[in-house]
């Protein structure tokens, strides 16, 4: 039997060159063997692209090629591809038909499919990230440098199992899913926070605070908190009174957010800024290594981008999503980037397509909304509510014909001038 | 309707089949895959580009319920809501107007009249449905679907609606578990469903009122599934007991009685006895009504297949508990209520007598809990709010 050789190939870009006769590829990529060791990670990356499904690369074994030293390619012909590796034998079942099925053969070995899965679920979160912080200008990340490392742990555990137990404070971010019926606006994220700090913390449902009950363990195994600070400000408070205390605290800030019917999430945010229970558990929360502080913050804002990434990023909503993160990076600029960092790398680059647009055209304002006709004419000037030119590289303008002038030369309301 | 992904948000797959359809607009389509795949959503898509191509083309949808007319109805852009009729497959056959395009959702659960009327008008089809799905007796069988209409096969593989949890817990009643098992997962909410157990049909109904009508109020689009009429009627009498109403409007149906005046009584009497839980099916109810007026939507297994809701509660699951399904047998049509919700699924159970069906499940894919243990979570402590 002739030696055979292998190259990686994204399966729409092998079924475009086979039906075209022929495969070309840089000779230096073609493989002598099938297996993990002979395959560097950036030959997938240059041949498959970064694919999404496990059925969307193949490894294609052949014994005869054409090699071209003076261009470094080489030309294997279509009637010369002998067999078609899948990544695994679901993937084989989920190929498309594009392939012809004699040719496919055995699965590639385990090492070499998760030597590509890892390096594909890395790559696609990194790409998530990375684009997230150029879109929004985000040059200083060193910060995040400590947490990145966690975080990918954390990543890696959740795409092989996402039932794994979570122990660190990353693990509960990765998997905590609401499980009650909880508000369905912004007062819902927070409501979510305090149950993700309760599991974090390992209140027991049902618990009342005893007096004399005896110390407990608060932090579960292998946790990134420190359980060197003890936890609760007064002595003698075992660690459940203290997380209850203040998990009834939330309770009241909840409720008077419910009542007072400002529940944007800035307006929410504003309130956990202000309010000492949440400093407190930012507080304890301050031992994870790196910045930023205000952990509680980062939660809610992580928590919020991921409901709304996991709703879809749409045409019809990416302005909106746009403008929400640009508010929230005004008011908590770290905790915005990293809860920007963390939903990046959570969801990879897929999620952002819609957003690909805005890199080098940001999005227009909105259509303004003009007070009524009586007010005097300076505050006709279409203000933007929060300072959007400060903030970033990008400069956006105003509309066309938005100004204090252009209504003057009308002499009449715009609000009236577009009723008409 | 937040069923209907957007064109940006589909899979490759999805877009590949689209693909396939606009170079070949006149080939006979059948888009298989399993519950939660968007079958459904293709559909609205397929139909968008077929009147992108085609502006004055004839469209018509069929589906086999009306909740699920319902469903597709909000899908259709506003600008052809008015041209594009969707219709039950009984009206279509009444219907003699000549179409260009079909679309027929749930296409497995047709009969062969339907099929062979469809030929007749040689209008284009375009076909989705899952033969796992089947939970109709005298349907026409796959193959003879596919002489007649000589369909193009596409199959999704990537099931979005279901987490992970659910999915294994739907696996056992799949008639190919294997391959769904082995389909690929989209990123959604990963929340293992929630098996509660109640000491009594009262324990039990208390529980799954509190948390259906507490899912529905905080505005989350619910639903309770039962196996058929007769469970309907018995758990609104119930509940119009325990809630202190009198459940003089739910009576028996008459013969003959039309299914849809019969069940609008019934919701009426349920809207004046200020109960936030409405009939859906049968002509009966609106998915729209129950998104905007916070309430739950009381539905047969039958009747739920094609939707989804955000939280669904599958009660009462006991020996006693008829799958009825003719010579189907009722682990289809368990497969199928097990397979309608985007989020959270409650099975709850009598604890004395719990169905066969619950002894087929993997624990390891639920939570499990008793109905009295929930109901002091919910009022023991500050912190249980969270």
């Amino acid at each position: 039997m002739n030696k055979m050789y292998y190259l990686p190939l994204h399966i729409i870009n092998f079924s475009t060159q086979y039906r075209m006769g022929c495969i070309s590829a840089p000779s230096k990529f073609i493989m002598n063997e099938l297996n993990a060791a002979a395959c560097p990670a950036e030959s997938i990356s240059y041949f498959s692209g970064l694919f999404k499904e496990e059925s969307d690369v193949i490894f294609i074994g052949f014994s005869l090629f054409a090699s071209d030293k003076k261009t470094g390619y080489t030309t294997i012909f279509s009637e010369d591809v002998l067999t078609v590796h899948p990544l695994g034998i679901i993937a084989a079942q989920m190929m498309p038909q594009l392939i012809d099925r004699d040719l496919i053969s055995e699965p590639v070995e385990k090492n070499l499919r998760e030597k590509l899965i890892s390096f594909r679920n890395k790559e696609l979160a990194g790409r998530g990230s990375g684009f997230l912080m150029r879109l929004f200008g985000i040059e200083d990340t060193t910060f995040l440098d400590g947490l990145g490392k966690i975080w990918v742990r954390s990543l890696e555990k959740y795409m092989t199992d996402q039932n794994f137990v979570p122990a660190t404070l990353a693990d509960y971010l990765m998997t905590y899913e609401r499980t009650r019926n909880f508000n369905k606006n912004a007062v819902g994220i927070l409501e979510d926070t305090a149950s993700l700090i309760k599991q974090l913390y390992g209140l027991p449902d049902g618990y009342h605070p005893a007096p004399l009950m005896g110390t407990e363990t608060l932090f579960p195994e292998n946790s990134e908190i420190s359980p060197e600070k003890p936890i609760g400000s007064d002595e003698g408070e075992n660690h459940h009174d203290w997380v209850y205390l203040r998990l009834k605290q939330i309770a009241e800030v909840r409720k008077e957010l419910l009542d007072s019917k400002e529940i944007s999430f800035i307006s929410v945010l504003e309130r956990v800024n202000s309010n000492r229970v949440f400093t407190e558990f930012n507080e304890d929360l301050r031992a994870m290594e790196s910045e930023p502080e205000r952990w509680f913050q980062v939660i809610m804002i992580y928590l919020q981008l991921r409901s709304k990434i996991r709703e879809g990023i749409q045409a019809d909503n990416a302005v909106r999503f746009w403008f929400f993160i640009k508010d929230i990076l005004m008011i908590m600029p770290k905790e915005t980037i990293t809860a920007l960092y963390l939903a990046g790398q959570r969801f990879g680059i897929n999620e952002f397509v819609p957003l690909f647009l805005f890199m080098n055209h940001p999005p227009k304002l909105k259509p303004i909304e003009f007070p009524p006709a009586e007010l005097p004419l300076e505050h006709t000037e279409y203000r933007p509510a929060r300072n959007y030119w400060n903030d970033s590289s990008k400069t956006y303008k105003l509309r066309e014909g938005a100004s204090t002038e252009y209504y003057k030369q009308k002499k009449q309301s715009p609000r009236k001038s577009k009723e008409k | 309707m937040k069923w209907l992904v957007p064109y940006t948000q589909l899979d490759s797959e999805q877009l590949g089949i689209i693909q396939s359809f606009k170079a070949q607009p006149n080939r006979n389509l059948w888009i298989t895959g399993y519950a939660g795949s968007g079958k459904s959503v293709l559909l609205i898509h397929i139909l968008l580009a077929i009147k992108e191509r085609y502006p004055n083309a004839r469209v018509a949808i069929v589906a086999f319920t009306h909740a699920l007319i319902d469903q597709l109805r909000s899908g259709i852009p506003m600008e052809y809501k008015t041209g594009v009729p969707v219709m039950t497959p009984y009206k279509f056959l009444l219907d003699s107007t000549s179409w260009d395009y079909v679309l027929v959702d749930e296409v497995q659960d047709l009969k062969h009249e339907f099929f062979v009327d469809l030929n007749s008008r040689g209008s284009k089809v375009i076909a989705a449905g899952d033969m796992n799905q089947s939970i109709y007796d005298n349907t026409c069988p796959e193959d003879d679907i596919i002489d007649y209409l000589d369909l193009d096969i596409h199959r999704l593989r990537i099931i979005h609606r279901l987490s992970r949890n659910a999915r294994m817990l739907a696996a056992p009643f799949c008639e190919d578990k294997s391959g769904f098992m082995s389909a690929s997962m989209g990123s959604g909410v990963e929340l293992k469903p929630k098996l509660i157990s109640g000491r009594s049909y009262e324990e039990e109904l208390r529980w799954l009122s509190e948390r259906a009508f507490g899912y529905a109020e905080t505005g989350y689009h619910t639903a309770i599934l039962l196996p058929s009429h007769q469970d309907i009627r018995y758990f609104l009498r119930n509940l119009c007991e325990q809630q202190g109403v009198n459940s003089s409007f739910v009576r028996d149906k008459e013969p003959g009685e039309w299914e849809v005046n019969y069940y609008n009584e019934i919701n009426f009497g349920l809207r004046n006895a200020g109960l936030p839980i409405r009939y859906l099916g049968n002509g009966a109810g609106s998915l729209k009504v129950s998104a905007t007026e916070k309430i739950v939507n009381l539905i047969t297994y039958h009747s739920a297949k094609g939707l989804d809701f955000e939280v669904t509660f599958l009660p009462f699951l006991t020996k006693e508990r008829y799958m009825p399904s003719g010579n189907i047998p009722g682990e289809s049509l368990f497969f199928v209520a097990l397979t309608r919700a985007r989020e959270q699924m409650f099975l709850s159970y009598n604890s004395s007598n719990p169905h066969k069906f619950l002894g087929m499940i993997d624990r390891s894919c639920l939570v499990t809990s008793t109905a009295a243990e929930e109901q002091l979570k919910s009022k023991n402590s500050i912190n249980d709010l969270f």
